[in-house]
């Protein structure tokens, strides 16, 4: 697909956010593939217009000829249409999505290197832990940051699990072309890699009242050595023996976590 | 389903009864899609195993009996009906009424056997699934209040000289035991997938 | 709802409530519906504009020409919560309240029963009151703005727990916004079940299903999908509802949800298996009337009719299947999504082959630039753009990006903002003279098509830009990102453009109640065309038709050769040669 890039220009005039992640490109190409399938088609359409605007206004020509275009042939390049239609955008997206899908986005990765976060977003903040020294959530040792405050390691795969501590929120990653929502009752996944350090922003996409807008995080992409120095220098949490699995409502943060790590298949 | 009768006078006369019985059925199919969608929900709500219910015997029973009810209301309909037909007069207010009392004796049971259940613990509040039976049940009492009242109106237009059309009274038994059908269908749901 | 024809009778006593306000004349109920929407469709779009008045100059007071005084109370600013409500508002009041009652109500009720030879509605009494419980559901909408909370602020969509008590939003607004489209779907419900029964029953003789107009064939097939989607809905709306009020759980989950609680992607599921035919509810009418004008305005017989007819069933048929495209990002399992963007981009088959039929009805016609053409034109053009940027959310891993922003918000307003509105005032220019008997002043109906069209397109096509470059939507300061204010003067220029739109819709009102009352008469058939409805004088009386009028023809059988001296022939005449 690379190659195509050079000579498809997109329609949209406004860049999107700088891409900083491994697959993010597989979703700009998605994109770009239907840009230029789309303007051919538009294309056709507005040529078609033009054309016969100019050639059959009653001006040019009067007398209408009488065609119900129900003929054999007609029905012929009808389907034809169809068939084209169909292979030259429906096939090509589809599969460019499919292979996507399969081989990056819902391809979680395994293995010691991925780092493993459970985010779980509230009207209108977002919580974040890691699970600390032993890897394992749950426990005495694991970091929570600041609320809003997200590092995380360059080039090391990023598994996320989602859920909510009220309504339904959305983590929204525009740098890396990525969102996925929280939803109450149920813990949602997805996965992530950066390609490039530095300060980015991500939101809440998912309308969850009033200050929705105010929704904002930071992500701090970071080396591997500055992303430990960074997490040793949390504090671990501390850890009540609380009945309560969600906290102490009156403070609005919740302590304690209600979910362990779910192993997805 | 074609609409080709000549006569345009023909064409309205045939249409009004036809047309009145489509009516029904559509609306029937609307009433379905509604149902169908609770009890897809309540499925799904299971599936999920959002809540329990377990059921002893004596609710059970309670519905089977209610249902046996309606059951036996919806015939007593179609004796009147037949009777009607006939242009027997003589036992069709008491058929009817005997359909209408049927009927309220069902809604009774029902709050009946919510109140059971709720003593038991089965509060809509506190478990979906219940929730779900009382919301259904409720959304069915609701087209029955409206199938009695009709019941009752027709009892009331039979008291009077002018003759009652064919084809009211055939639609309104046609909703009658359309409520008792569905009815049957939603209550052996619940004890199929509960 | 035994008693067809009954209301004809009925009415020969006549006073003004039985001929102006209880009317059972199904053309009567048809412009009360016009009215009602195009109240609604001021009410919307004045929201619209705020709106975008906020997006474009965040927190700065309202001037007075947006009805800044509104605001005084919070220091004549739009406020977070306000601009909660204006987007919900919107959203619901013009999918609800403006379009459905503008196409289907309106020209759903003028068009049947004269396009297909009737007298009325199967149903009248019925059509009646599925006019007034639309106007009580409206009353309850209103209502709703009087509670000292406020009203609905949780989005079109409406998605609990937030609509839910438990999610924060106070009052009873959200109550009302459930009650009032629970009733609004009981309205529906009368006039489709009407509609369908009506086509299926009370065609004249020799109106075959494959004679009927395609307008007609696009409110049929709309109406198929009311009577089926309308009643899901309703059973989510009405477990939400006791949600909202009395405290059950089918819709909470999680930390809020006390006893274990329900799904809150239960009521995800059952809103967009209406949701999604919900928008084909709103745009069947308008590939319908598009159709029909292309032909009229061609002078020339729709190309494939049968085969746009089949395909706008098929898709009615494929809509159904495809609700979980709006789901993509739930986490739904990789199957199911699968499935349903193969699903969806099928859709692509059946829309292609008939716009193919679109552009080849224009081939070889006699092509009359009159202002409903151009509107119809527009349709085409805003519809294209519409449906082929479709692709990019039937995608999973482009929704994946431009899922919830404005991407979305461009996208779906091309379809049913853009498409639909021009549809309407192709349908109004073209029947005006049929329900008032004046033309619509063609010289001002032009200076608006024109700014209209330019306008909305600058609006709206920028919107997708900003989508594409991460502008996520139903904020109410994009400032607050730092992404998102390069993107500050693009939002700014589509206020402009939007606000321009706005003023051509006034110039618009103004041509509709002056040629109202003091516009050119117009003559019985004035765009020469073969359908029923054209085919007597105006004003048409109550019954239509004093005798059923037998159908020999196709409905548009225009240049026909054996036809001599003119271009058209009415649908009963028969012509030389034909069978």
């Amino acid at each position: 697909m690379d190659k195509f890039k050079k000579f498809l220009p997109g329609i949209w005039f406004l860049d999107p956010p700088k891409d900083i992640s491994l697959d993010g490109y597989r979703i700009d190409n998605v994109i770009q593939y239907t840009d230029f399938v789309i303007t051919l088609y538009f294309g056709i359409v507005v040529a078609a217009i033009i054309f016969f605007v100019w050639r059959y206004n009653s001006r040019k020509h009067p007398h209408a000829v009488h065609d119900h275009g129900n003929q054999k042939k007609h029905l012929y390049v009808t389907v034809a249409m169809g068939l084209l239609v169909f292979f030259s955008i429906d096939v090509v997206i589809e599969s460019m999505s499919f292979k996507d899908l399969k081989e990056a986005f819902w391809n979680f990765p395994k293995g010691k290197d991925v780092v493993r976060i459970e985010i779980m977003p509230q009207q209108y903040a977002w919580n974040i832990r890691y699970p600390g020294e032993d890897d394992v959530f749950g426990t005495d040792d694991d970091i929570v940051p600041p609320q809003n405050i997200l590092h995380i390691p360059v080039n090391t795969p990023i598994v996320v699990q989602l859920t909510t501590y009220d309504v339904i929120h959305s983590l929204y990653l525009p740098n890396f072309r990525y969102k996925q929502d929280a939803t109450p009752g149920m813990v949602t996944a997805m996965w992530f890699q950066a390609k490039e350090t530095g300060n980015f922003e991500f939101a809440c996409a998912e309308l969850c009242g009033n200050s929705h807008f105010k929704m904002k995080g930071y992500l701090t992409v970071e080396s591997k050595d500055e992303f430990d120095n960074w997490i040793a220098s949390q504090e671990p949490e501390v850890s009540e023996d609380d009945e309560d699995d969600w906290g102490d409502e009156d403070e609005g943060v919740p302590t304690k976590w209600a979910w362990q790590w779910k192993e997805l298949k | 389903m074609s609409p080709q009768v000549q006569s345009p006078d023909l064409l309205q006369i045939e249409c009004d009864y036809e047309t009145s019985k489509m009516g029904a059925l559509v609306t029937f199919g609307g009433i379905i899609m509604l149902f169908i969608t609770f009890l897809a929900t309540f499925s799904s709500m299971v599936a999920k195993e959002l809540a329990y219910i377990t059921l002893n015997e004596t609710p059970i029973i309670i519905g089977g009996i209610s249902s046996i009810i309606l059951i036996i209301s919806s015939v007593m309909f179609h004796l009147s009906y037949r009777q009607w037909k006939m242009n027997s007069q003589t036992r069709i207010s008491i058929y009817l009424m005997a359909s209408v009392g049927l009927g309220i004796v069902f809604l009774l049971g029902q709050i009946n056997l919510w109140q059971m259940l709720v003593a038991e613990g089965l509060t809509s509040r506190g478990n979906v699934l219940a929730g779900m039976v009382y919301l259904i049940g409720s959304v069915h009492a609701v087209h029955l209040i409206v199938g009695l009242t009709v019941l009752g109106w027709l009892i009331y237009q039979l008291k009077m000289p002018r003759k009652i059309k064919l084809v009211r009274y055939q639609l309104i038994g046609w909703f009658w035991h359309f409520l008792t059908v569905l009815w049957c269908i939603i209550f052996s749901f619940f004890l199929i997938v509960l | 709802m035994g008693m067809a024809m009954e209301g004809i009778k009925m009415s020969s006593s006549k006073s003004i409530m039985s001929t102006h306000i209880f009317s059972t004349d199904h053309k009567t109920i048809g412009k009360q519906f016009l009215f009602f929407g195009i109240f609604f469709l001021l009410f919307g779009g004045f929201q619209a504009l705020l709106i975008r008045w906020q997006l474009a100059y965040p927190e700065q007071p309202v001037p007075w020409w947006l009805l800044g005084f509104l605001f005084d109370g919070d220091g004549g600013i739009i406020t977070p919560d306000m601009y909660n409500q204006l987007f919900t508002m919107h959203g619901t009041i013009m999918i609800f309240w403006a379009i459905t009652p503008l196409l289907i109500g309106a020209f759903g009720n003028f068009l049947i029963p004269l396009q297909i030879g009737a007298k009325d509605m199967a149903f009248p009494t019925l059509n009646m009151l599925s006019f007034w419980t639309f106007f009580l559901s409206g009353v309850v909408l209103l209502v709703s703005y009087f509670l000292p909370m406020g009203v609905a602020s949780g989005g079109w969509t409406s998605y609990p727990p937030l609509s839910l008590p438990a999610g924060g939003i106070p009052g009873l607004g959200q109550a009302f916004w459930t009650l009032s489209i629970t009733v609004m779907g009981v309205a529906t419900m009368m006039g489709a079940i009407n509609y369908v029964i009506t086509i299926i029953r009370l065609r004249a003789p020799g109106m075959t299903y494959f004679r009927m107009p395609l307008s007609v064939w696009g409110l049929w097939l709309a109406s198929i999908l009311n009577v089926i989607f309308v009643p899901v809905i309703a059973a989510g709306l009405i477990m939400l509802l006791i949600d909202q009020l009395l405290g059950t759980q089918f819709f909470l989950a999680g930390r809020l949800a006390a006893g274990g609680g329900g799904d809150p992607l239960l009521f995800q599921h059952v809103f967009w298996i209406f949701g999604h035919p919900e928008v084909y509810i709103l745009i069947l009418p308008v590939w319908g009337i598009v159709s029909e004008l292309l032909s009229v305005f061609s002078r020339k017989p729709a190309f494939g009719y049968k085969v746009t007819a089949i395909c706008m069933s098929t898709i009615v048929v494929l809509s159904s299947l495809v609700w979980g495209h709006h789901m993509y990002t739930t986490g739904m399992s990789p199957l199911l999504g699968k499935t349903f963007m193969f699903l969806t981009l099928l859709i692509s088959i059946p829309s292609s082959i008939f716009f193919f039929n679109w552009l080849a009805t224009l081939w070889r016609g006699s092509l009359h630039f009159d202002p409903p053409m151009l509107y119809t034109m527009a349709v085409i053009w805003v519809f294209a753009i519409g449906g082929l940027t479709g692709l990019y959310n039937a995608t999973v891993t482009a929704d994946i990006y431009l899922h919830d922003t404005m991407f979305v918000v461009g996208h779906f307003h091309y379809t049913m903002a853009a498409s639909v509105l021009f549809g309407g005032y192709a349908a109004i220019a073209y029947w005006f003279p049929r329900m008032f008997g004046r033309m619509l002043n063609p010289f001002i109906s032009k200076v608006h098509f024109w700014g209209t069209f330019i306008t909305i397109n600058l609006v709206f096509f920028n919107m997708m830009a900003l989508g594409y470059a991460g502008h996520h939507r139903r904020i109410y300061n994009p400032n607050e990102y730092e992404f998102l204010q390069p993107l500050m003067d693009m939002n700014i220029f589509i206020t402009i453009m939007a606000l321009l739109l706005g003023a051509f819709q006034i110039l618009y009102l103004y041509n509709f109640v002056q040629s109202l009352f003091k516009g050119k008469v117009a003559e019985t058939n004035p765009w020469k065309a073969n359908t029923l409805e054209w085919s007597m004088d105006y004003p048409i009386p109550h019954g239509n038709f004093e005798t059923i009028p037998q159908v020999v023809n196709g409905p548009n059988e225009y240049s026909h050769p054996n036809v001599k001296d003119a271009d058209w022939v009415c649908q009963t005449v028969k012509i030389e040669g034909e069978s």
